[in-house]
């Protein structure tokens, strides 16, 4: 259960400051690991998401998780979105408004669990709101929600899918004081054996949390270790400023 | 004042309209045999134009919406331009398409002109761009990240179109069909042109009035006044979405 990512991908992306933009990084990641990915605005941290979740196709390299290949870009082998084993929480919830809370909830398990009934799918829609302290919002429209609250949703609706790999785009970056605690242990408790997760973020102690830390620079992956070791030398001065 | 002056001179005609009205023969007027053929007529050719526009136009407008390709520009302009091409050339141009000696006609030996079908044609071909614009810009409008997230949760193309885009469209589908109706109601140009002026096949409420101007003046007043009243009732209906309710 291992994600290797050998991949240079973004060459049509425009990058932040309007320049060309290219992502090019090389990791692996074990089973069972959380990854915080850090880096300044514009390192590519989003564009990692975007190859990662198969939104956007790599221009070289490879991308493969537990004998499978995701992405292959000298092969042409891409796997869609839809395909993949991942499951996203994005980084400002983006709820179906046209849907209510449950049924957002719920979405995924119709797709990715087809073999579950519609009350069963309901009923661990309604356990991953509980998980995220909204059971009460079930029946809620999107637009009735706080930003945190919205997601929070985004988090119980990607936990639901017990995905082998769970990409987090900075999912605390509206959640108030009070619940991040709970989303951040949920996390930890809530996963199945063996998920790997890639957490973007830019709160230093959900980075420290990590059992390694991705630094990404420019594109280029500047630096990684265990947040502890990097922490203590840390390797390049925006990195020492994180964590300070 | 120029604003003053210029509702004024708009408002006449329909003041006129109204005082003109021979109210007490109303019911009798509109009941009268031509009349409910052709009310009829109307609402059988502008209802199946305003499905017909649907059914093609919505599809084209997420093609011109989320699709770059070769001549896209070419068929944006083909399926705009009854716009604002006078109807009369719409309807010369569907003869050389579809008539009896057109192109489609004398190779299949065939021909739409002079009947119903023809008429639905007429109809969509101008009422169809009121619904691609108002659903291509709905579409335009619309946040693509939401696809994306259904595709990361497992749907597929199809699943993604038929649950997440259709719906987020609806409101502009339904305002887009109502526009699209009320012109396919009120289409004269194109109709008479291409589909003929034949009572019980393709004379529709505008082309009764024109023949009922010749004869029965105060028949075509309470066919204008009905016109009205539905255009009133359009205009009503989609007010919020134009003019949003403070």
């Amino acid at each position: 259960m291992t994600l290797s990512v050998t991949a240079t991908a973004g060459k049509a992306v425009e990058g932040i400051d309007g320049r060309g933009f290219t992502l090019e990084v090389a990791f692996e990641v074990g089973a069972d690991a959380t990854v915080a990915v850090v880096g300044p605005n514009g390192a590519g941290k989003s564009t990692l998401i975007n190859v990662l979740a198969g939104f956007l196709p790599i221009d070289e390299g490879s991308i493969r998780f537990d004998g499978q290949t995701l992405d292959d870009a000298p092969g042409g082998a891409f796997i869609p979105a839809e395909g993949r084993p991942v499951a996203l929480v994005p980084q400002d919830g983006l709820l179906f408004p046209h849907l209510s809370v449950l049924a957002n909830v719920a979405y995924g398990l119709r797709h990715r669990h087809r073999h579950l009934k519609r009350q069963e799918r309901n009923e661990r829609a309604r356990a991953a709101l509980d998980d995220v302290a909204l059971g009460a919002f079930a029946d809620r429209r999107p637009h009735e929600l706080s930003g945190g609250q919205a997601q929070r949703v985004a988090v119980a609706r990607a936990l639901a899918l017990d995905a082998p790999i769970l990409l987090l785009d900075e999912p605390l970056s509206s959640i108030d004081v009070d619940n991040r605690q709970l989303i951040r242990k949920l996390l930890q408790e809530r996963r199945p054996p063996g998920q790997i997760q890639l957490l973007v973020t830019h709160g230093p102690d959900h980075a420290l949390e990590a059992d390694e830390l991705l630094v990404l620079d420019q594109g280029r992956l500047v630096a990684r270790g265990r947040p502890a070791d990097l922490a203590a030398r840390p390797p390049t001065p925006w990195l020492a400023q994180l964590l300070a | 004042m120029v604003a003053a002056a210029g509702v004024t001179v708009l408002f006449i005609p329909l003041l006129a309209l109204l005082l003109d009205a021979p109210w007490a023969r109303l019911a009798d007027l509109l009941l009268t045999p031509e009349t409910v053929t052709a009310i009829r007529v109307s609402l059988v050719v502008s209802l199946s134009a305003t499905v017909a526009s649907v059914v093609i136009g919505v599809p084209t407008a997420f093609v011109l919406a989320r699709h770059e390709f070769p001549g896209k520009s070419l068929v944006r302009t083909v399926v705009t331009v009854p716009l604002v091409l006078p109807p009369v050339v719409t309807g010369v141009a569907l003869l050389s398409g579809f008539g009896r000696r057109g192109l489609l006609g004398s190779a299949f030996g065939v021909g739409l002109s002079n009947t119903t079908v023809g008429a639905v044609l007429a109809a969509t071909l101008v009422a169809m761009p009121f619904l691609i614009l108002s659903v291509e810009g709905a579409l335009r409008s619309a946040d693509p990240r939401l696809e994306q997230q259904a595709a990361s949760l497992g749907a597929g193309p199809l699943a993604r179109w038929w649950q997440i885009s259709l719906p987020l469209a609806r409101p502009a589908i339904v305002a887009g069909a109502v526009l699209a109706w009320a012109r396919a109601m009120g289409e004269f140009g194109a109709t008479i042109t291409f589909a003929g002026n034949i009572e019980g096949v393709s004379r529709t409420l505008p082309l009764d009035v024109s023949i009922a101007l010749l004869g029965d003046p105060d028949r075509a007043l309470a066919l204008s006044l009905l016109m009205l009243t539905i255009a009133l009732g359009v205009l009503v209906a989609l007010r919020d979405r134009w003019v949003p309710r403070r």
